[in-house]
């Protein structure tokens, strides 16, 4: 980081002083030097209307104010939701990338996962809808920007690590620990996924969850055809309707921690994938 | 009536789960968290974009607050940090889309508009030349004389030496003030009288 405090511009040094005196940070040798030159006052009673006038502004309309703190409240309670759960079920440090279930049936749960993940995206595809999300300004925070935060200059981060940290975009700093959305007891999910595999199921094996993250980005969401009255959080999106083991099913992909979920109409979580 | 409960006891009860004290705390702040929002992307519904997403950030990063910093600070850092990503998402809009801000807002009443005529230009010749501003110099000054987070503060968050701080701070008043003078206004003795340290 280079300091650029040090200039020969005598402009800029009274403008440094006006500044620091406007903002209380002149010594009283600085102080003495701004009062005793008229210019160097001027140039203070200007920053102070640039202040003043940058301080006034209008007030944050009603509608925006209150969608924007029932959204976090929503957010604020969808963690606390998902926290007892969480915190229940760890999830096993040699194989993060699936919710905890019995390991002897990992292997099925992963593959049917994401077979569901990818009948999601090829439905989507097939509706010919992969634009541009640039209009979903009410989403999260996209953390490959804000990674990718740098000046106009392009010769230093706009906002600190620190700062990019508290919007949840630090490597590696968010351990792969959420379970499944719902609440659903391990017994009843595992019962649920046990008799997937049906013949002729045209739900593709893959191999590694790992395959997921090549997928292009689903940008429209599939209204169901079902009554499928399960509240989503603003940051769950539906990726396509599936036929699960003969019952209707939403997939549906969070956008912020990836998860994605296969839920009935019930909000029943059949199958979920971590990320 | 109980008296009013401190950033610092609210953030506590909010990291507890108490869900009244979230709705408080963030209702507190929200104004200043749009003010910056509104400088820095200039635009009323960018603004409420970004405050919106500032909000859930703040509710994501709550459990991971520790308090060393001022609630406040670590608010607006964060309200900073969704402008920009609101500004970056905005410069990749087609110029031909009609903004929310063209639209009329019946429910946004701008409450300076009964003010002077000369007032409101001062404002408008303001705000266009914040807009004009690089970012390098616009985030700066309205860190300070928005959110008025010290100059320390405004380092730690940009991550930049505090003596760029202050020189860009100087750089960036000064362009604004510029504006202000070639459009004719005078500095009015009437207005906030300066604040001698």
């Amino acid at each position: 980081m280079s300091d650029e405090t040090l200039s020969p511009d005598p402009e800029h040094d009274g403008a440094l002083l006006a500044a620091a005196y406007l903002d209380g940070h002149a010594t009283p040798e600085e102080r003495a030097r701004v009062e005793a030159s008229p210019q160097l006052m001027a140039m203070v009673t200007t920053f102070a209307q640039v202040r003043d006038g940058l301080a006034d502004v209008p007030p944050a309309p009603v509608g925006p104010r209150e969608r924007g703190v029932a959204a976090a409240l929503a957010e604020f309670d969808r963690l606390q939701a998902a926290a007892p759960v969480a915190a229940a079920a760890p999830v096993a440090p040699t194989a993060p990338n699936v919710v905890p279930m019995r390991s002897r049936r990992w292997g099925k749960v992963l593959t049917v996962a994401a077979g569901l993940a990818l009948v999601g995206v090829v439905g989507v595809a097939a509706l010919g809808s992969m634009g541009g999300s640039d209009q979903d300004s009410s989403s999260a925070v996209d953390p490959a920007e804000a990674r990718t935060a740098v000046d106009a200059n392009g010769d230093a981060p706009l906002v600190s690590q620190e700062a990019l940290d508290t919007v949840g975009v630090a490597g590696g700093s968010e351990g792969g620990t959420e379970t499944t959305a719902g609440g659903q007891s391990e017994s009843s999910t595992v019962a649920t996924i046990g008799s997937i595999d049906e013949p002729g199921s045209p739900v593709p094996q893959l191999e590694q969850s790992s395959d997921l993250r090549t997928l292009p980005e689903p940008k429209v969401a599939v209204a169901p055809s079902f009554s499928f009255e399960c509240p989503l959080a603003d940051t769950q999106e539906i990726l396509a309707e599936v036929t699960y083991q003969g019952t209707p099913a939403v997939v549906v992909r969070d956008t912020v921690t990836g998860v994605i979920s296969a839920l009935d109409s019930q909000c029943t979580v059949l199958a979920s994938l971590q990320p | 009536m109980q008296p009013p409960l401190d950033d610092r006891a609210l953030v506590a009860a909010a990291q507890a789960g108490d869900r009244a004290a979230l709705d408080q705390l963030i209702r507190t702040h929200y104004d200043r968290i749009y003010a910056v929002c509104r400088r820095i992307t200039g635009h009323d519904s960018d603004a409420a974009d970004a405050a919106q997403e500032a909000l859930i950030a703040v509710v994501r990063g709550l459990p991971r607050f520790d308090g060393r910093s001022a609630f406040s600070t670590w608010v607006y850092r964060i309200a900073t940090n969704a402008s920009l990503d609101e500004l970056r998402r905005r410069r990749r809009r087609p110029m031909s889309v009609v903004r929310d801000d063209d639209r009329p807002d019946h429910e946004h009443v701008d409450p300076v508009a009964h003010r002077p005529f000369e007032q409101i230009a001062e404002r408008e010749v303001l705000e266009a030349a914040l807009r004009d501003l690089p970012d390098d110099f616009r985030i700066p000054v309205v860190l300070r004389d928005v959110a008025d987070l010290d100059y320390q503060e405004i380092a730690d968050t940009l991550d930049v030496p505090l003596g760029t701080v202050k020189s860009r701070i100087a750089r960036g008043r000064g362009m604004l003030g510029a504006a202000l003078e070639r459009h004719g206004n005078q500095p009015p003795d009437s207005r906030r009288p300066t604040e001698a340290p």
